[in-house]
């Protein structure tokens, strides 16, 4: 058990406004979890597991939600999903698709990846503040996250 | 037919196999029936043969009977001439036998009754029988038994000369100048030989006498009448009808006329002289003509009458060979016709097929070029639909992104700095707002009515009456305080797929419900009525804001509003994504309406029942 670990969120976005609506839209609901950012595939999964730049970080932190993006600049939201779900460490862990797009496709690829939520980006503000309250209450407040330890 | 064959080669078959049959029967036809003409002909031809050896009895049995006489009365030098005469007789019996054997049965055949068939060989039995009896008679006969039996054979031989007439179906000869030689042969010539064979024996006794009792005077003047106007007439009858009904024979035949001409003649000029001596002699009643004269006379008509009946006989037997020919020649010809007839329908029908062979070939090859060009249209096809399929994941991705930044800095510009803008500037912000909200809509319908078209259609069975009920429920749902009067057909069903057929509900109850919005007492109704075209049409009518039908036109082509976004808002894409989907379902869509008088959509899909 380790209670000093702070609940933070790996928000995975590679648009700058997007980051920004969402952290926005975070703190509009006072949800002060820290907030780490990853602009592009790689560098998401990088963080999950310790290599490139996040290369000798510690890996009992865990993200306690992680909102991916698509849309991703060299490896798509879809692709770190799968090694999300391929990965030991991190295969328990929340994920939940945040997006703009509704397509089929998109939303049965995300759900058949294992993610555990999808959630389309509205255009209006206060939808998405809305949205993304729900989210945040569900999965930082009521869910109890996995041991990321081994049994 | 095995199946494998070209179709050609097929409509080659069936059409050689339709008209050989038809020519086969009329082949067949031709044949019968010019058979049974050329049959008849040959027959009359038998018959005619026939006759010979019993005229040449007619003509020789009296010649026997008087040498037999002779004989009697002690005249040792007719022995010889009696042999050479018996010699003849015999040889016509020969004769009549050898025909009987060789045409008789032909000839039987033709006859219809059984006993008349026999009695062909009976008659022949009892001529032969009587003249056994007359070759050499007995002793016992008298004179007058002798010559009465002569009478009896001649009669015998003409009644078979009848009868041989009738069985060949000599006397119902068809021609007229035939016929008329069949007269002259079977009966007319055959009468007067016989007549001038029994004057012939019996005037030589007569003229014997000093004096002719007046009963033999009557008799000869009957006779030289009979032979005078009776025979000489009929023959002379016949013989100018024979001639006029062949003054023009056909090109390349011999003309009869000469021929017959001068056998008539000879006898027309004997048998007038012979009359004249008879009546004479009948008038008179004394010998004011000497027996020689008058025998001498009599033997010429008669000598000519027997050539003059071998020459009618001879140039019946041409006619009836002429006739053969022809017929022969007609029956060839149809034939020949037919057999050509044939070959140029196998001909035709090979060349059909033929043609139809090359035809199926470039058919064949442009299929085979279709199919290419199909696969290459499938190709592009395929290319353009994925284009689209990444266009609109742009739009519905790429175009959001930016619009979801204009619409949350402005929202938070709105929340967090709206006190430092004048009143003006928060105003601007919300129209800023309210456009980025509306673009974001108009991104989302077009995003829906592209995958209208794209989506797989998957038919079955839809309760549209109980989807309409739960469209209904929720939109009262949004707004529970309006009164709106719901009129929902029950038991509508139709044939499609469910989740594109509630998105054409969705929005023909949306829009209804929208356009009645301002109606104090809004009433929305959904049916199946009969449509014009006599199919069952499902139809949404609301008693709403309706629209100006000269604008129907437009209706349901993208982004056409009939209403300004103050009176009704809406992106003016959910008609065209309706018809989209009706059509996508075979279906068609129209719609009726009057300003502020209410409007109604009608649609059908192909599998809505009639």
């Amino acid at each position: 058990m380790n209670l000093a670990l702070p609940k933070f969120i790996l928000l995975v976005e590679d648009n700058p406004d997007d980051e920004e609506l969402t952290i926005m839209a975070l703190r509009e609901n006072h949800m002060k979890n820290e907030v780490v950012v990853a602009h592009d595939g790689v560098e998401a999964l990088d963080f999950l597991f310790g290599s490139g730049k996040h290369a000798g970080r510690d890996l009992s932190e865990m993200p306690a939600l992680t909102l991916l993006d698509l849309k991703l600049p060299k490896l798509s939201g879809l692709e770190v999903l799968k090694r999300i779900r391929l990965d030991e460490r991190t295969r328990l862990l929340p994920v939940v698709i945040l997006t703009s797009s509704k397509e089929d496709a998109d939303l049965i690829a995300g759900y058949s990846l294992g993610c555990n939520g999808y959630v389309r980006k509205p255009v209006s503000f206060p939808e998405f503040v809305e949205a993304t309250r729900q989210v945040g209450l569900y999965w930082l407040l009521l869910n109890e996250t996995p041991p990321t330890k081994g049994l | 037919m095995p199946m494998n064959l070209k179709l050609s080669w097929k409509l080659a078959l069936i059409g050689i196999s339709s008209s050989v049959p038809l020519l086969c029967g009329t082949f067949y036809l031709i044949n019968k029936y010019t058979n049974k003409d050329i049959r008849i002909a040959v027959l009359e031809q038998y018959g005619n043969r026939f006759l010979q050896p019993l005229d040449d009895l007619i003509e020789h049995l009296p010649e026997h009977q008087a040498l037999e006489q002779q004989r009697r009365q002690g005249d040792p030098a007719v022995a010889a001439a009696l042999a050479a005469s018996e010699a003849q007789v015999n040889r016509a019996f020969a004769e009549l036998q050898a025909r009987t054997s060789e045409l008789g049965p032909a000839l039987q055949y033709a006859g219809q009754d059984a006993a008349q068939q026999l009695r062909a060989g009976v008659q022949l039995a009892k001529l032969q029988q009587a003249w056994l009896e007359l070759k050499h008679p007995s002793e016992h006969f008298s004179a007058e038994d002798i010559a009465a039996r002569h009478v009896q054979l001649r009669a015998e031989v003409r009644s078979l000369i009848a009868y041989i007439g009738n069985t060949s179906n000599l006397i119902l000869d068809p021609e007229l100048a035939s016929y008329y030689l069949v007269d002259a042969v079977l009966v007319a010539l055959p009468q007067t030989q016989d007549r001038l064979a029994s004057l012939l024996t019996a005037g030589s006794g007569l003229l014997r006498q000093p004096v002719l009792p007046a009963p033999e005077r009557i008799r000869l003047a009957g006779q030289a009448l009979q032979l005078g106007e009776s025979d000489l007439d009929r023959i002379a009858r016949d013989v100018r009808t024979v001639l006029a009904a062949e003054t023009n024979p056909p090109s390349g035949q011999a003309d009869l006329a000469p021929s017959l001409l001068s056998a008539y003649q000879p006898y027309a000029d004997a048998t007038a002289t012979f009359v004249v001596l008879l009546k004479r002699v009948a008038e008179s009643g004394s010998p004011a003509v000497s027996a020689t004269e008058l025998t001498e006379a009599g033997e010429r008509a008669r000598r000519h009458s027997f050539a003059l009946w071998a020459t009618a006989q001879r140039e019946l037997d041409r006619l009836l060979q002429r006739r053969i020919d022809g017929l022969n020649q007609a029956r060839n010809a149809g034939l020949g016709l037919v057999a050509l007839s044939l070959g140029l329908a196998v001909g035709v029908t090979v060349m059909v097929a033929r043609n139809i062979n090359r035809i199926e070939q470039q058919i064949r090859e442009l299929n085979a070029t279709l199919e290419l060009r199909v696969a290459r249209r499938t190709i592009e096809l395929e290319a353009a639909n994925k284009e689209l399929e990444s266009f609109s994941y742009s739009v519905s991705h790429d175009l959001r992104t930016p619009l979801r930044g204009i619409a949350g800095f402005t929202e938070a510009l709105s929340r967090n700095h709206r006190s430092r803008l004048d009143a003006e500037g928060g105003k601007y912000l919300d129209r800023v707002l309210a456009a980025a909200e509306r673009m974001g809509h108009l991104i989302d319908d077009l995003l829906n009515l592209s995958r209208v078209g794209r989506a797989d259609l998957v038919r079955r069975p839809v309760d549209l009456s109980a989807m309409v009920r739960s469209i209904a429920d929720n939109l009262q749902h949004t707004a529970p305080q309006r009164p709106v009067e719901w009129v929902i057909g029950a038991g509508i069903t139709g044939e499609g797929d469910s989740r594109l057929l509630r998105i054409v509900l969705e929005n023909l109850l949306g829009n209804a419900w929208k356009f009645t919005a301002k109606q104090p007492a809004a009433r929305i109704e959904f049916g199946a009525a009969p449509g014009p075209d006599g199919r069952t049409a499902c139809y949404v009518r609301d008693n709403g804001a309706g629209f100006d039908m000269n604008h129907a036109a437009k209706l349901f082509d993208p982004f056409q509003r009939m209403h300004s976004l103050n009176e009704f808002p809406g992106t003016g894409i959910g008609l065209a994504t309706v018809k989209r989907i009706i059509l996508r379902h075979g279906g068609q869509v129209w719609a009726e309406a009057r300003i502020d008088a209410g409007a109604t959509i009608h649609f059908t899909l192909e599998s809505l029942p009639a």
